[in-house]
Order: structure tokens, then sequence, then C-alpha cells
């Protein structure tokens, strides 16, 4: 398994004209939906899945390949002009990316973040191609105990990591995992939490729940507190893309944001929060004018935004070779398998080989696509930011609408998706994150399966739980990961005062 | 989608508030006891309690650990009732959670009641027309709605629009994607 | 100014809608009109998400009938969730209505009893079983069991050192090893069962080591066996089973009463008259002796069960009855 061969096998999947037609529908559209402010790739994944709905497995995953990426570099393109980050990858963009638009250097900013992206995505994509078949190896050997470890390792840290309070983020993960006791369990056939409603059966659907959080949360959110009906909108008409010296500026922080990005994506350890803040506070301190930091520093756009997309890339590696999603964006893809009746885990590298290379070869393509399209193509995507506000947000109301009722075809999840709404309202008017909570919905009932079938098959022995050597080095791990946020909590935090941006909790909420 | 704004505004940056909720903010004032976290936190207890309730009207186990329906279930309640009472503590301590002002020109400090309220009017709205009177309808109504709350009020452009933009999410749908939506009295034509 | 400017956008979304309309393809397609029994426009509800074996059952249905032009024009619509409960609950009250036909089958029948819902198979009338699908039991290559009995033995001697994965509570999987544990004088709710999800979970476990056996319907595990990496010890068959060369049967380990599968079958709202049932079960008989079904089995390795009409009536009657009784020892059902 050098997974050389199997990659250019995914090409021929991916090279043949109708997929490479469904790849640029998806990053087109991924990057139409993306740019528009407080949609991040989460939601637009969760928007467009009934786009794919007609089509073969194959051909619908490589459109989500194209709009995972499209919607990416859209998430960028509204925090440099607009400042309104889309994700929590983007918020550290944001900062000296909108500098650099308000001083006219937009089109630079948009040209190191479309280049960086798309270095940053083609190495990382290659290092999934190369660690997906060495971890599902390892991941053949692990057992329930083993995967368990891991699911409490990634609640804790998107509890604690995510969100600017320990507390609120552990309320939101709670909540979550509330949710996700809703309809039959799986290992006794009892419904729990059903109120007699049959349609809870089933539980409440993921993307529903996305869904309902950002996008109608959203809207609420903007019809309850906006304070204008236009954005405010840097130009970047007529601008040069980068200079020589921007290219100077750029090459170095766009390969470290990729080592930062990359192997952090890897591990289930919430978001891509973490990496950009890195890669942000090393150009810094790297630099020899750390002074322009805050003020529109190039490095400051670059390390980021390449950092972002190669940890997007290496969220990847555990969805596909164990199932467990590490993110709201993972959360989605993962639906979107389960949709097709494929259940990402260790199995499917050699029941899936097609569909799992051709989806890689696809982020190839994608990110190629990506940068032919939108570097001459930005100012299209600036113009889906003219159509007035109060019909932009009417139309991702609409679609948010018909994406949760073709679903099921029932009205009743309309309801349903409003009562999420008002909940994703609420949380954002006080404060709380939205990720934690969609993790705790996904991933608490996988860990509450693994758990139990851990004592099941140890006859009822606790001990079972730390009977591994894995299991010991994780617990060990995640009692370090929860000393050392704190300390790099209150380094971010300072950067952010010094450079006069928002705290983390405040868009890590608009994932 | 395919119109000049209603209320034509700068392309540069926003200059100053300009309410657009009709109703006068009602925002609170900083410094009182926050009302609004507080019931929150009583949202959570009250979720955990229900978790609590509800696992214990589960059967006993079959399985062979003993484990059963309602012991995660358990774990679950308890945990978020803890972190429940930790937020109520904390919220009259005084620490209070930074809304979310991701949108750039949105004060979270001046809430506009009658916009949102419209917003979830016209949802319901939505839901309840698409199996009375199908999904062009239902549509037409929620696009509305929603554009109206937020700020598009003319009384003939904004209709029309949202007419538009209901037939052309519903023809997409249907003949683009073969995704069956309701056609209400429309059913059986084309 | 802006006008245009949007307008640019909205062709660009026109034509990706188009575009993907060209890509998706139609599959409307006209019948021919000879043939005087041909039954008009159908509607066949699949019980569960597109891509799920009901709906792959549901659309080779639909296939065949056009093609073999037994039907002007068949729809398929999905109603998923629960097990099929969601689709029964909203076909069962459409007493009478005729064209109107859903996709059944054992799941659907264990997911009535388990849940506890008000309407059942019952509310239904059957027109015929079509599929199914057989069970097997295997363990890893390196496991002492060489033969069924060895686990059966095993398992009678300590249930709990005996964990055996298969699918979710009350499917197919743990209704076989029920039928199986109790004809071999083991109370089923002793045996320690673990339940896997799809797409390989299973297998991995049983690879690893992580659980002594593996239950699930011969397709889950058929590569593994071929390949001598899991060892099956049974065929929930009465006959030897062609994927499964040299596996003994039920018959052949002395318990030929176990013969059991994973059925699908397709049924019609109650309160239909006599013709109107006789029209859907002479179009589902035609169909099944039609070339485009045989291919279909063929293609997609489905065993042909096919039963119609009033015997499988009867049938489905005392499968409800052992099911039920399973599923009661299994504490699924009170």
């Amino acid at each position: 398994m050098d997974g050389i061969s199997e990659l250019l096998a995914g090409f021929a999947v991916a090279l043949t004209l109708t997929n490479l037609g469904y790849a640029l529908i998806g990053t087109i559209v991924g990057t139409m939906i993306g740019v528009l402010p407080g949609i991040g790739p989460a939601l637009t994944i969760a928007l467009l899945l009934p786009l794919t709905y007609g089509l073969e497995p194959a051909g619908a995953f490589i459109m989500f390949a194209g709009i995972y990426y499209g919607a990416m570099y859209g998430g960028s393109t509204t925090s440099i002009l607009l400042k309104t980050p889309g994700e929590s990858g983007s918020i550290i963009t944001a900062i000296d990316g909108n500098k650099m638009a308000r001083a006219g250097r937009g089109a630079a900013a948009l040209a190191t973040a479309a280049i960086g992206s798309f270095l940053a995505g083609t190495i990382a994509t290659g290092l999934l191609a190369v660690a997906a078949p060495r971890i599902v190896d390892l991941a053949v050997r692990l057992g329930a105990p083993d995967y368990l470890a891991l699911m409490v390792l990634a609640f804790m840290c998107v509890g604690s990591l995510l969100g600017g309070s320990m507390l609120r983020g552990f309320a939101s993960l709670g909540l979550g995992l509330a949710i996700g006791l809703v309809g039959i369990d799986f290992q006794s056939g009892q419904a729990r939490l059903d109120f007699g409603l049959v349609r809870l059966l089933d539980g409440i659907d993921t993307v529903l729940l996305i869904v309902g959080l950002f996008a109608i949360g959203e809207v609420l959110y903007v019809a309850a507190h906006q304070q204008a009906s236009t954005f405010g909108i840097a130009s970047v008409a007529g601008q040069r893309w980068m200079t020589r010296d921007d290219w100077r500026r750029s090459w170095k922080p766009w390969l470290r944001g990729t080592a930062i990005g990359f192997p952090l994506g890897t591990i289930p350890a919430g978001g891509s929060e973490v990496p950009t803040f890195l890669s942000y506070s090393l150009e810094r301190r790297l630099s020899r004018r750390p002074e322009e930091f805050g003020n529109g520093a190039i490095e400051g756009v670059a390390g980021p935004e390449a950092a972002n997309n190669a940890n997007a890339a290496g969220a990847l590696v555990p969805l596909l070779t164990l199932g467990i999603p590490t993110s709201a964006t993972a959360a989605v893809i993962l639906v979107a398998f389960q949709q097709y009746g494929i259940q990402p885990g260790p199995q499917l590298l050699d029941t899936e080989p097609a569909l799992v290379w051709g989806l890689i070869a696809s982020l190839f393509i994608g990110n190629a696509i990506l940068l032919v399209l939108n570097l001459p193509l930005v100012g299209l995507w600036v113009k889906m930011l003219h159509i007035p506000k109060p019909y932009l947000y009417a139309g991702i109301g609409l679609f948010a609408l018909v994406g949760a009722y073709a679903v099921n075809g029932s009205s009743f999840d309309v309801y349903l998706l409003l009562v999420v709404g008002v909940l994703g309202y609420f949380m954002r008017r006080f404060g709380f994150p939205i990720a934690p909570l969609i993790v705790g919905a996904i991933l608490g009932p996988l860990a509450e399966l693994q758990l139990r079938r851990a004592l099941d098959i140890a006859g009822g022995d606790l001990t079972t739980l730390v009977s591994t050597p894995f299991t010991v080095t994780v617990y060990s791990l995640l009692a370090l990961v929860l000393c050392v946020p704190a300390l790099l909590r209150l380094r971010t935090r300072r950067a952010q005062q010094a450079a006069g941006i928002p705290t983390p909790d405040r868009e890590s909420s608009t994932v | 989608m395919t119109s000049p704004t209603d209320q034509p505004g700068t392309a540069g940056p926003v200059e100053g508030p300009t309410p657009v909720g009709g109703v006068p903010p009602t925002g609170a004032a900083r410094g009182r006891i926050a009302w609004g976290e507080l019931a929150f936190g009583g949202l959570l207890s009250a979720v955990a309690v229900t978790v609590l309730v509800d696992a214990a009207g589960l059967p006993a186990s079959t399985s062979a650990s003993g484990v059963g329906p309602a012991f995660f279930p358990a774990i679950v309640g308890v945990a978020l009732l803890a972190v429940a009472a930790a937020l109520i503590v904390a919220v009259l301590r005084g620490h209070r959670g930074t809304p979310d002002e991701g949108e750039g020109d949105v004060d979270p400090s001046r809430t506009q009641v009658r916009p949102a309220l419209l917003v979830v009017g016209a949802v319901l709205a939505h839901g309840l027309l698409l199996d009375l009177a199908g999904y062009l309808v239902a549509a037409f109504v929620a696009f509305w709605g929603i554009a109206y709350a937020l700020g598009a009020r003319h009384p003939v452009r904004t209709p029309v629009i949202s007419l538009a933009v209901a037939a052309v999410v519903y023809l997409g749908f249907t003949y683009g994607l073969g995704i069956d939506l309701p056609a209400g009295p429309l059913e059986g034509i084309g | 100014m802006r006008i245009t400017r949007t307008g640019t956008i909205a062709a660009v979304l026109a034509a990706l809608v188009a575009t993907v309309s060209a890509c998706g393809g139609g599959s409307a397609k006209g019948g021919g009109d000879q043939g005087a029994k041909q039954l008009a426009r159908l509607n066949i509800i699949a019980p569960a998400a597109p891509g799920s074996g009901w709906d792959q059952t549901a659309r080779a249905v639909q296939d065949s009938l056009q093609k073999a032009d037994l039907a002007r024009q068949v729809e398929v619509t999905n109603v998923p969730g629960a097990s099929g409960t969601v689709a029964l609950a909203q076909v069962a009250p459409q007493k009478g209505k005729k064209d109107l036909l859903i996709m059944s089958g054992l799941a659907m029948m264990s997911g009535v009893l388990t849940n506890g819902t008000d309407v059942t198979l019952d509310d239904l009338t059957p027109v015929a079983r079509l599929i199914g699908e057989y069970e097997t039991i295997v363990v890893p290559a390196s496991s002492p069991y060489q033969k069924l009995d060895d686990l059966l033995a095993a398992i009678k001697a300590d249930p709990k050192k005996v964990p055996i994965a298969g699918g979710s509570a009350g499917s197919a999987d743990q209704i076989f090893i029920g039928l199986l544990a109790k004809e071999a004088g083991i109370d089923p709710a002793t045996v320690n069962y673990v339940p896997f999800s799809g797409g390989g979970e299973a297998t991995t476990a049983l690879l690893g080591n992580k659980v002594a056996a593996g239950v699930a319907g011969t397709g889950e595990f058929q590569e593994q066996v071929k390949a001598g990496k899991l060892r099956a010890l049974v065929v929930s068959a009465a006959k030897p089973v062609e994927s499964m060369p040299g596996v003994p049967t039920v018959a052949d380990v002395g318990h030929p009463g176990v013969e059991f599968y994973n059925w699908r079958s397709i049924m019609a709202p109650n309160g239909l008259t006599a013709e109107q049932k006789k029209a859907y079960v002479d179009a589902v008989t035609a169909m099944h002796a039609s070339d485009a079904w045989k291919a279909t089995l063929k293609e997609r390795a489905w065993e042909d069960t096919f039963l119609a009409g009033d015997e499988f009536g009867t049938w489905l009657g005392q499968e409800q009855t052992r099911v039920r009784g399973v599923l009661t020892e299994l504490g699924l059902v009170k």
C-alpha cells in the first residue's frame, strides 16, 4: 500500500469530463455561497447537500471536494474585504487582511491568501494521501476502548479550546450530547427522548442541526441586531496582484503555515482556530518588522491562510481512516458519506477505494481550479455582496428551509429547524460557542456506542477502558492538552488585544 | 434577487448605525443582572432534568455488561446539571458572555424584537403552507417575510422578487435536481 | 447598473442548474401500450433513504415493471425513518388507495415490534415476497472454534466470554443468533451480542480479534471469507449457497428449523378490492418471470425468494409469530 498507484487511479476517476464538470460546479457554487457573510464551510456544505442528492456517490464527492475548498476560499475573501470571517479559521486573516484591503492592497491580500491556500492545500492533500493508508494499518488494531479514548480527547479539546470560556464550551458540548441522545438507542432498540413523536425516532438530523444553528440563527441574529441594511465592502478594482516583494515575504509563511496546520488537523483537537493563531504568532515572532502585524502585514495573511487550508485537509485524516469527525465541517462530510450508506472507518479504503482516492484526487483538482478561477473572478464573487442584504438573508433562509425539508419531505423538519434556529440565536446572543454543540451531537452517540461496546466485550469490567497502551497514552496526552491551551489562550488574547480585533469566542460560533 | 437596494447604501465603510427595525432598540443596559443568560442556565438545567427523567423510565439492560440505554444519558444529565449550576453561579457573580459580533455591523446591545419575531413567523408560516398550499406559496411567503423583516419593504418590488425567487427554487429543485416538492394546488400541471 | 451585475450572477446560477440537471440525466420513460393488464401510474414508497437496500429494491422493481411493460409509469418515493415505520405510518391509513405500493421486509417487521408503534404490517395487504439475503456466522481465521458446535458449546459454558458482533438491536443478525441459540438450548438473552454499524466495522473488530464471532448477511463477510481471513461456520440456508461455497448450511449442522433470511417484500394498503389485489399479484408475478428482473437478481447477487399473494400472507403470519417470539426472549419486545 504505497498510496501512489491508488492515487493515480483516483485521478483516473476524477479526470473524466463529467466529474471535472462536477468539480467545477462545486468550486463555483462553493465559493459563491462561502463568500456570503457569516457562512463558513460547514454551513456551505450543509446548504449545498441537496444539490448532490441526484448524483452517484463518486460524482457527489467530487463535487463536495470542490465545494469544500471553494467555501474555504470564499470565507477568506469575506474576511479580507468585509472583516466578517465566516468561520473560526478565518478570524486571523481578517486582522491584517482587512487592514491591507483598507489601505488599497486588497488584491495582494486576496492573492497571497489564494496562492497560499493552494500551496498548503496541495501539500496537505499529498500528505493525506501518504498518511491515510498508514493510519488505516494502525486503526485496524484499535478496539472500542481506544476509540473511546480518542473521542474523550476530542470532547475535552473541543469543549475547552473553542470559545472564550471553558464553562460555556462545556455547556454547549453538554447540550449537544443531550441532543445526540434523541432517538432509538442503537444497542438496545429503546426510544429515548422521543416525546412520542415517530419523527424523532431517528434522532435529530445533523444537517438540520447545522443549518438551523448557523443559517436560521444567523438570519434571526441579523434581524434582531442589524444596524444597516448594506455591507461596507472594500474595493479591489484596478489593483495589482502581488509584487515581487510580496512574493518574497509570502513563500516562507505559506510553508510554515502548512507545517503547523496539517499535523494539528490530524489530531482530534478541535478546529482551525489553534493552528491559525499559532501561525500568526510565529510569523510575528520571526518577522523583522513585528510592528507591521495588526496594521496590514502580508505574512499575517499568508501564514494563517496556509495553516487553515492545511488544517482542513488534515482533518480529513481522522474522518476517512477512523470515522471520527473533529470539526463541524468534518461532521457534515460524515453526514454526506452516511447519506450514501457509506460509513467512513478503517475499512473504507478497502471497500470503497475508487471513491476515497477519487475524492482525494478531486481535492487536488478542486484546489487547482480555484486558483485558476478565483484570482481573475474575484470581482464576480464580490458582486454577490451587492445583492441587498434583506434579499441575501431571505435567500439564505429559504435555502436552509428547502434543505431541511428536502431530506425527509416533512414539514415537521421545518418546525424543528425553527426551534434549533432560535436556540442558535440565543447561543450567539449570550456568547456560547456553537461548534462544541455540533461535535457533541455527532460524536456523543459514537462515544456511547464505543463505551458500551467496550464494556460489553469485557463483560462489564471497567478496567478495560484503560487496558491498552494506546488508551494510557491518549489519557496522559489529554492531561497535557488541558493545561497547554490555558497558556496558549492567554497569549493569543494578548496578541489580539494588541491587534485590536475581536476575541475568538465571538466568531468561533460562526463556524 | 435582481434589484437595486430598497435602501441604497454606500459601498464604502458603514457610517454610523441606521436602524432598520422600525422599533426603537430595547437592549438592556450593561451592569444589571443578565436575565437572559440566567434563563439560558435555567434552560440547560431543564434539559438536564428532562434527560435524567427520561433515563429513569428506560428498561434495565439486557447486555452482557449490565450497561443499558440509561447509562450514558445519566452521565450526560448529571454533567449538564453541574455545568448549568456553575454557569448560573458565574452569571450571578457578574461573568457575562461576549455576544457574537461576527457580522461587522450588528450591535448585540440593541435588540429589535419585531423583525426577529417576523422571521420566526415567516418560518412558521412556511411550514404550515407547505402542506396546505404547496411549496411555491410557502417559499414566496417565507422569502417575503424574511426580506420584509430585514428592511426590504417596497410594496411591489419585494413581493415580485420573492415570487420570482420562489419560482426559481421550486423549478430548479423539481426539474433540475429531481427532488419532489409539494405542488399544492398546482398538482397535475406540467 | 446593479441590475446587470446581479443579472450576471443569476445567469451563472441558471447555467449551473441547467448543467446539473443535464448531468443528472432523466429517468422518465414512456412505456408501450400493448398488454391489457398493464397498470397505470404506480407509486412505490421506498421506506428508507436513496441508496439503501429498500431503495435499491424499489428501483429494481420500477425498472423491471417498466421494461416488461407491466406498468405505464412507475415512480419511487423515498420516505426514510425508523426502520421504515415512518413510511408505514404514512401508507397504512390510505385505505383503498389505488396505485400505491410500499416496500417492506424483515427490518420493518422487527422495527414495528420493537418500537411498539400502533401501526403494524397487519395494516398492509401482502403482495409478494421478492428477495432475501442469508445470514452467516464467522470467526477469525485464528479462532479455536472450528465448527458451529464449538462456538455454541463455548457460549453455553460462559456466554459473557464470547462476544458476538452483529448489526443494530433487533436486526436480522440478532434475530438469527437468537433463533439459533434457542434451538441449541441457550437462553437468547444471555448471548453477549455486541451491535456494530455497517461498513466493515464488525469486520475490523473480527480481524483485530476484539470479538469471538460475527454474524451478518452473507455479502458483508464474503470477501474476507474468500481471502481466508475469516472462517464461516454456518450459513442460514437449507441448501448450499452459491456465494458461500463449502460452508455448512443449517441443515448440515442439524438445525434445519432455523432456516432464515433477511427478506424484502412489496405490499399495498388495506381495503383493496379483490380485482385490484389480483392485478398487483399478477403484475409482480409477471415481473418476476421477466428477463430484466432475472438480470437484476444476478447482478446484485440477491437470492430469489419469490412468494406471492395468499401464500405469502400465510407465511408472513408464521414469520411474525417466530420473530415476535425471539424478540420477546431477547427482551426487545414486551
